[in-house]
């Protein structure tokens, strides 16, 4: 539904499109580097792998600048308050920390990560829940488009859900394409027959191709509400990326809501600001087709 | 209410002590039509004083027994000089011819007669009538009143294309917009290229953005005060332009001559008839129309009926065709699946107004109103099948209501004193969402409804002693947002998310929720330095209790309003301003300097990535802002001669922050940043010249400084993708815009045997084709940045219409 809301929006400019203008410009803005930290804690026993990267100027060559000498510490509260340190043993591959253990967690208890930097900056996430797994009942192709997955499952009663809903396509057990999309539950609060579409594939560029794949893994996870917030930031930075990318994507800026940075769930607690990146902590069923 | 009634008994005993002196009372009306003026002068030879007819046409003069010369006199219309001998209360109307020409202006009398601020104790308004409207070039022909009051200092907009406008810093939701007392919500259509108003139903239109009287409320910066005309009580009559893409009629006339009158006008565009020209647009249909309606009873010399109404919707039909996506049916053909959506938004205001004299000197308007924004989308997906199973709808609606009762008394207690006041009472009745679908999975939403009383007694005093004139006034508001209602408690340690709350109250019918009450005086002081030299000061507080919800560069037909309650705070704004005016010898020129300073509270402002949609718990989603103002306009008027027009120059700043106990929530880090309406400078020149008695042209320009924006300043990768970074809120400005528009007008001189008159007005609104930058974005591709700026409107438009009257 929230897309018809979106195509209301594009076509309330359609008949502006017949006298307005787009064209390529050169803007010079002040770049000041800061630090993005990205992580994902799930409940199926794998390794936790966090992401900490400098941002670069727009006109950098590279597209990645990695942090490699940061401490990396997870914790865990427990529903009675003990805090625990479950590891700081990260080994690190450009900018990406791999805990050398899988970890196990549990329902109902509280995580989060600390960072910091070489020069002693020290990044918090905010302390999150493991949240109760929501099961997927069914995955069906949609009916009207076969590059959609309509998502099914009980949303719980009595209770404000928001859900993370990914596709993993493999081929020949190698990863070869990601999407997501993100929902709360306002349309089918506790709904035993709740659905969510999702696009098998994000299409970055008009007549690009579902890639090859030979298998797919469907993933509903159930998140917490700042995170949820931070997937809505994304996945605006997403969209407008790609509208962007047109020269025709000019009248939907009549209706387009402020840029917002990536800030998510962590602080610098060195400037008590808020900090690039998410550091997630999500239940995830999965479905394999 | 004890003070003022002691006030009111006061003034009134001293008006029983004078002796020899009558009341002459009555209305100023169009002899050709018998339509009241508003704001004609009266003015006594012999006394030298003067009044002004109010909003119904009313005037009402104290003058000593014997014979004076009553001089009247009004823009566009021939003076009239009569005499009369008063010997004791009377009551007269007089009636008015207006000019062949309206370019050749009388010698003008009383300051009413032309723009100058002199004679106006309230600083900072601005009075447009249709003639100044009709002359201002217009987008595709079509005079709006939007766009003539952005020619106005100390008025501003986000860009071309946006629906309503800024005053003085506050937000588009911050004018109060009445159209015969009824306030709109939605002011434009077509997303906010043109105005819901139609010229040739309107009358007057006055823009208060200093001094607000205290009879106004309800909103925080500014009141657009129009007035819809009454209709002919003479003789038939009708006018209305075709253009290539609106066309208009408007007819009026007797009922009953002299007694009951009507006018009906509307207005319908049809630019969607060019749709099948193209092909992105060939399925769809986009048209607006307006109806405005007026009845007027002229009962007896006491009693006045007035019904009034406006109707007006914009209509989209659109039509996406997934060709391609085919889906076999069962007798084997194949479908494309195909999605409607057919949406509508509607303004609905109706207005029965009694004007009464009950004496000489006490005047009352009764109002009953009634005023209704509400859009409607649904949607129809056929699945890909004829009549497929998998076909679903839905459909969504919202709505914000009035009912609204103002009586509304003045007493004129004599020629230098007035008082009125009286009380606005409304009741709002706001609908969120209502969505029902037959969509597997997905529930109907019904947010409920939410109720608000507003009650504001008022009153105020006017008094103009030989130099100096006051315009006192005190408003209370109260209001009271009211059950049923179920409102979420949260957890006052953290910031206001859905996981912070920690229950819920439900409250019943009409209970109430919360409640407000709040004191806003209003102050306008002038000293006549000469009569055509005048000093202003002015104070206003007011209270806003209802709040636009819109978090997008231009606002949307299907933003929502919310009421204050628990949660949401009224905004407050408190303004000085003072004023200077000056008129030439003769009042050919005007000029008028204001100035102002404006503190605003409780202002609503939206988190980073706000989620506004169908949102229930939306006070998670805003934050608090405090903000600041302040500018000086400068203002110079010619009305007379061939050549006429205005110039005028405003230089303001606005800024605001979010001041949220939360470090974290505050957008940029709790600091002040302009308002994405900021324009520091903005300079507009409108001038007419009339070349032959057939040809006259008119141009605007306008030049203003680039609005605020936010710059992508870094970028970054997660999971191979590339995203940006931003700078501060607002902290960098698009560049500097500038436009003109020319318009040439043709009128074939009438001949003598026949009614019909036509007029040609051809011309080109952003003459240059300038390339105003309305927004600048990037993207990242592959590690390719683009970057582009994106113009409205970015070539010339041409536009011709023609006019007639019969």
């Amino acid at each position: 539904m929230k897309s018809v809301y979106s195509k209301i929006a594009l076509s309330l400019s359609i008949v502006n499109c017949l006298f307005s203008c787009t064209e390529e410009i050169t803007v010079n803005v002040a770049h000041e580097s800061q630090t993005v930290i990205f992580g994902e804690l799930t409940n199926l026993n794998d390794e936790v792998v966090v992401t900490i990267q400098q941002t670069l100027s727009l006109n950098a060559s590279e597209s990645f600048q990695a942090v490699n000498d940061a401490l990396v510490s997870l914790y865990e509260k427990t529903v009675d308050g003990n805090i625990n340190i479950i590891t700081s043993d990260f080994s690190v591959n450009q900018g990406i920390y791999t805990s050398n253990q899988t970890v196990t967690t549990t329902i109902g208890n509280t995580y989060w990560i600390e960072v910091v930097l070489n020069d002693g900056t020290l990044f918090k996430s905010e302390e999150e829940t493991m949240l109760p797994i929501v099961p997927i009942s069914e995955v069906t192709v949609d009916n009207e488009f076969d590059d959609v997955l309509n998502v099914s499952f009980a949303d719980p009663t009595n209770a404000t859900n928001f859900y993370k809903i990914s596709v993993l396509l493999y081929n020949q057990g190698q990863l070869v394409s990601t999407n997501f999309t993100e929902s709360n539950d306002v349309i089918f609060d506790g709904n035993d027959n709740a659905s969510v579409e999702v696009d098998l594939f994000r299409f970055e560029e008009e007549n690009q191709s579902i890639p090859e794949y030979d298998s797919r893994e469907i993933r509903l996870g159930n998140i917490n509400f700042t995170s949820y917030q931070f997937l809505l930031n994304q996945r605006a930075q997403i969209d407008a990326n790609e509208e962007a990318g047109e020269e025709s994507g000019g009248p939907s800026q009549l209706f387009s809501t402020p840029p917002v940075s990536l800030l998510g769930n962590i602080t610098n607690t060195s400037t008590n600001t808020t900090a690039l990146g998410n550091f997630t902590i999500i239940s995830i069923s999965v479905e394999n087709q | 209410m004890k003070n003022l009634f002691l006030i009111f008994t006061l003034f009134y005993s001293l008006h029983i002590l004078q002796a020899q002196s009558y009341n002459i009372s009555g209305y100023i009306r169009d002899n050709s039509s018998g339509e009241t003026l508003l704001g004609a002068t009266l003015y006594d030879k012999q006394s030298g004083k003067g009044v002004v007819s109010n909003e119904y046409g009313f005037f009402s003069i104290k003058l000593k027994e014997g014979n004076h010369v009553l001089v009247v006199s009004y823009l566009g219309y021939n003076e009239v000089v009569q005499e009369i001998n008063v010997i004791e209360n009377m009551k007269i109307n007089i009636d008015l011819n207006p000019n062949s020409n309206s370019l050749e202006e009388v010698v003008i009398k009383a300051n009413k007669n032309t723009k100058s601020q002199t004679g106006n104790v309230i600083a900072g308004s601005i009075n447009l009538k249709p003639q100044d409207i009709k002359k201002i070039p217009a987008l595709l022909g079509e005079p709006d009143i939007t766009r003539a009051i952005l020619t106005q200092p100390g008025v501003s907009s986000v860009g071309e294309g946006t629906s309503g406008f800024n005053v003085r810093g506050g937000n588009i939701d911050q004018n109060l917009i009445l159209l015969d007392e009824a306030p709109i919500y939605n002011s434009s259509h077509v997303w906010g290229f043109f105005s819901i108003f139609n010229a040739d139903a309107v009358k007057d239109t006055k823009l208060y953005k200093g001094g607000i009287p205290a009879r106004f409320g309800g909103r925080a910066s500014s009141v657009l005060d129009i007035r819809q005309r009454e209709g002919s009580n003479k003789k038939f009559k009708g006018e209305g332009g075709l253009g290539l893409l609106f066309s208009r009629l408007t007819l009026e006339g007797p009922i009953k001559k002299d007694k009951l009158s009507f006018l009906v006008s509307g207005r319908r565009s049809y630019f969607d008839l060019f749709f099948p020209l193209m092909e992105d647009l060939k399925n769809n249909k986009v048209y607006f129309y307006d109806l405005n309606a007026k009845l007027s009873w002229d009962i007896n010399e006491n009693n006045k009926l007035f019904a009034s109404g406006y109707f007006g919707a914009d209509v989209m039909k659109l039509n996406f065709s997934e060709t391609g996506d085919e889906e076999t049916s069962e007798d084997g053909t194949t479908q494309n699946s195909d999605e409607t959506i057919d949406f509508q938004w509607k303004n609905t205001t109706a207005t029965l107004r009694w004007n009464h004299i009950f004496s000489d000197k006490l005047f009352m308007n009764l109002s009953g109103i009634y005023s209704r924004y509400n859009y409607a989308l649904s949607s129809e997906n056929s699945g890909g099948g004829p009549t497929g199973t998998s076909a679903t709808n839905f459909t969504w609606k919202s709505a914000v209501e009035n009912w609204i009762l103002k009586p509304d008394f003045t007493l004129f207690q004599n020629s230098d004193t007035k008082m009125r006041f009286g009380i606005n009472n409304t009741l709002y009745r706001f609908v969120p969402a209502k969505v029902n679908g037959n969509e597997e999975g997905v529930n109907n939403i019904d947010f409920g409804t939410e109720k608000g009383l507003e009650i504001a007694p008022y009153f105020s005093y006017d008094r103009k002693w030989d130099k100096f004139s006051v315009n006192a006034g005190l408003r209370y508001s109260w209001f009271a947002n009211l059950g049923p209602y179920t409102v979420s408690t949260y957890n006052p340690n953290l910031p206001q998310t859905v996981s912070s709350i920690t229950g819920s109250t439900t409250y019943g019918k009409n209970k109430v929720i919360k409640s407000y009450g709040n004191f806003e005086p209003r102050l306008a002081l002038k000293y006549d330095i000469s009569n055509r030299k005048a000093v202003k000061l002015g104070y206003n507080r007011m209270f806003q209790y209802i709040h636009l919800i819109s978090n997008t560069n231009a606002a949307l037909p299907f933003d929502i309003w919310k009421p204050s309650g628990f949660h949401i705070k009224p905004l407050e704004v408190n303004q000085i301003s003072t004023g200077y005016a000056y008129d030439t010898k003769n009042r050919d020129y005007n000029f008028s300097v204001d100035a102002y300073y404006k503190t605003f509270k409780n202002q609503v402002e939206y988190k980073n990535g706000a989620d506004l949609f169908l949102n229930e718990n939306l006070e998670t989603q805003l934050l608090s802002s405090d903000g600041y103002s302040y500018g000086i306009e400068l203002g110079a008027f010619k009305t007379k001669g061939k050549l006429t027009g205005n110039v005028n120059y405003t230089y303001s700043v606005t800024k605001r922050k979010t001041t949220s106990q939360f470090a974290s929530e505050n957008l940029n880090d709790g600091n002040y940043y302009p308002s994405n309406f900021d324009r520091p400078h903005i300079f507009n020149l409108t001038a007419n010249y009339k070349l032959s008695d057939k040809w006259s042209v008119g141009s605007f320009f306008t030049y203003q400084t680039g609005r605020p924006t936010t710059y992508a300043t870094g970028k970054f990768q997660v999971d191979g993708q590339q995203f940006f970074t931003y700078s501060d809120r607002n902290a960098y400005r698009l560049n500097d815009t500038h436009r003109m528009d020319i318009s040439f007008t043709y009128t074939p001189t009438p001949k003598e045997d026949r009614k019909w008159q036509g007029s040609w007005v051809f011309g080109a609104y952003n003459v240059y084709g300038n390339k105003n930058a309305f927004s600048v974005f990037s993207s990242l591709r592959n590690n390719q940045l683009r970057t582009f700026q994106y113009s409205v409107i970015g070539a010339p438009i041409p536009f011709i219409t023609y006019n007639f009257k019969f």
